[in-house]
């Protein structure tokens, strides 16, 4: 889930373990390449989700057909019924490379957002979110974190999402000394 | 709510002034308006089709009877969020790429929301005009055709009008029933009050002013529905039946 500070409010975030942005899922040939394209398009976005939001502030004219899941989001791109789908990068690709014909779709677009996902938890549970964190921490100081993530979103992956330096460098920073 | 928490140790800060402060406040109109929009659309067609096929379903004719009875079958026997489903991403694909596209642009969610509604509830409708129409004795309809009335006229002058203030209560009965699926929509992207009131609830991570000012919502519009057709079938009463104001 992303990490904001107004979910901050009701639940408790572990550190960032994942850092993406929103993106646009187009068919190939789209005319649309970002978020500038989008205006008085049909952009298809998830209920609830961060990147609806903040379309509907930057870009007031371009059209939201909210769908309540992804599922349902997809197989009205597939039928053109909308011309694009948002969310963020990861989910895009994941939902690109599972479809039955990933040539056919390509994901498009600058970040337009920043998503730092995080674990949420109940709130004032001090003690479970140490245990995560420390977890976590853990895991990124002996490399474990960076094998599974190989396992899963490396260039051998059905979910082909490298991680870029920068990224590496926030999650090693994140470790704190013991 | 000092109150509250003190007797269930609630820990849970209550914010109502969410609903009504900002977007928030319209978003629930907005919401408010599309699902009556929705439903008053739906159940026009409703009605049309109930009446339609109900008396269908009461012909003297064998084949005629058929028609009536395979439209209600077929439209009543499977869940209404399949047929939105089917209608919103099934229905458009038989037609012609130009046609496709054309539908693709004129809030197709809105209107096929429409069309699963009213094709569903215009089945169950059936079957209540139906009922309305067999608790008329035969003898009228037969004193009617005496008189020199067609069939047809029959129904439209007679049968109908009568069956229709027989049937009230069952009529209202599904005309809520109506309203209250109107929800479903919002699994197609119709942004209705349902999916209005999970909207802010995502938002603002509010779930219990959000989801009990849908619920006080639906509650007032479906009651301020039922009150109105007690009206209706007060004075629409027929003397000299067990019927009660």
């Amino acid at each position: 889930m992303t990490d904001t500070r107004s979910r901050r409010e009701s639940v408790d975030f572990s550190l960032t373990f994942f850092v993406t942005g929103a993106q646009f899922l187009v068919k190939k040939g789209s005319p649309i390449h970002g978020i500038n394209d989008i205006a008085g398009k049909r952009i298809g976005t998830q209920q609830g989700s961060t990147n609806e939001r903040e379309l509907r502030a930057r870009v007031p004219q371009a059209q939201l057909v909210i769908f309540p899941d992804q599922a349902a989001a997809f197989t009205a791109l597939t039928q053109g019924k909308i011309d694009a789908y948002t969310n963020d990068g990861i989910q895009l690709v994941g939902l690109k490379d599972k479809a039955p014909n990933p040539a056919e779709w390509e994901v498009v677009g600058d970040f337009y957002t920043y998503e730092p996902y995080g674990m949420a938890m109940r709130r004032n549970d001090d003690d479970f979110r140490w245990l995560v964190d420390n977890t976590l921490m853990t895991a990124i100081a002996d490399g474990e974190y960076f094998k599974i993530y190989d396992k899963w979103f490396g260039p051998n992956a059905e979910v082909h999402y490298p991680m870029t330096a920068k990224v590496k460098n926030f999650l090693e920073y994140e470790v704190v000394p013991n | 709510m000092p109150s509250l928490a003190g007797i269930f140790g609630f820990q849970y800060a209550l914010h109502w002034s969410v609903l009504w402060t900002g977007e928030y406040g319209h978003w629930i109109l907005q919401g408010i308006e599309t699902t009556l929009l929705l439903s008053a659309l739906s159940w026009v067609i409703t009605l049309c089709l109930g009446i339609l096929f109900g008396s269908l379903r009461t012909s003297p004719y064998k084949p005629v009877r058929t028609v009536g009875s395979i439209y209600v079958e077929f439209f009543r026997n499977v869940p209404l969020l399949v047929w939105l489903f089917f209608w919103y991403f099934g229905a458009p694909q038989v037609l012609p790429a130009d046609a496709q596209d054309w539908v693709n642009h004129h809030h197709p969610e809105f209107w096929s929301a429409v069309i699963g509604l009213s094709v569903y509830h215009g089945a169950r409708m059936a079957e209540v005009i139906r009922a309305g129409l067999q608790s008329i004795p035969k003898t009228l309809l037969e004193s009617s055709v005496a008189t020199g009335l067609s069939l047809g006229q029959t129904y439209r002058l007679i049968l109908i009008p009568i069956a229709l203030r027989l049937i009230i209560p069952p009529v209202t009965n599904e005309s809520l029933n109506l309203l209250k699926n109107s929800s479903l929509a919002m699994t197609i992207g119709v942004a209705e009050l349902t999916f209005m009131t999970r909207q802010i609830e995502t938002y603002t991570a509010k779930a219990f002013e959000a989801l009990t000012a849908g619920t006080l919502i639906y509650l007032v519009l479906c009651l301020g529905i039922a009150a109105l057709m007690a009206q209706v079938e007060r004075r629409y009463r027929i003397p000299g039946l067990i019927a009660r104001g």
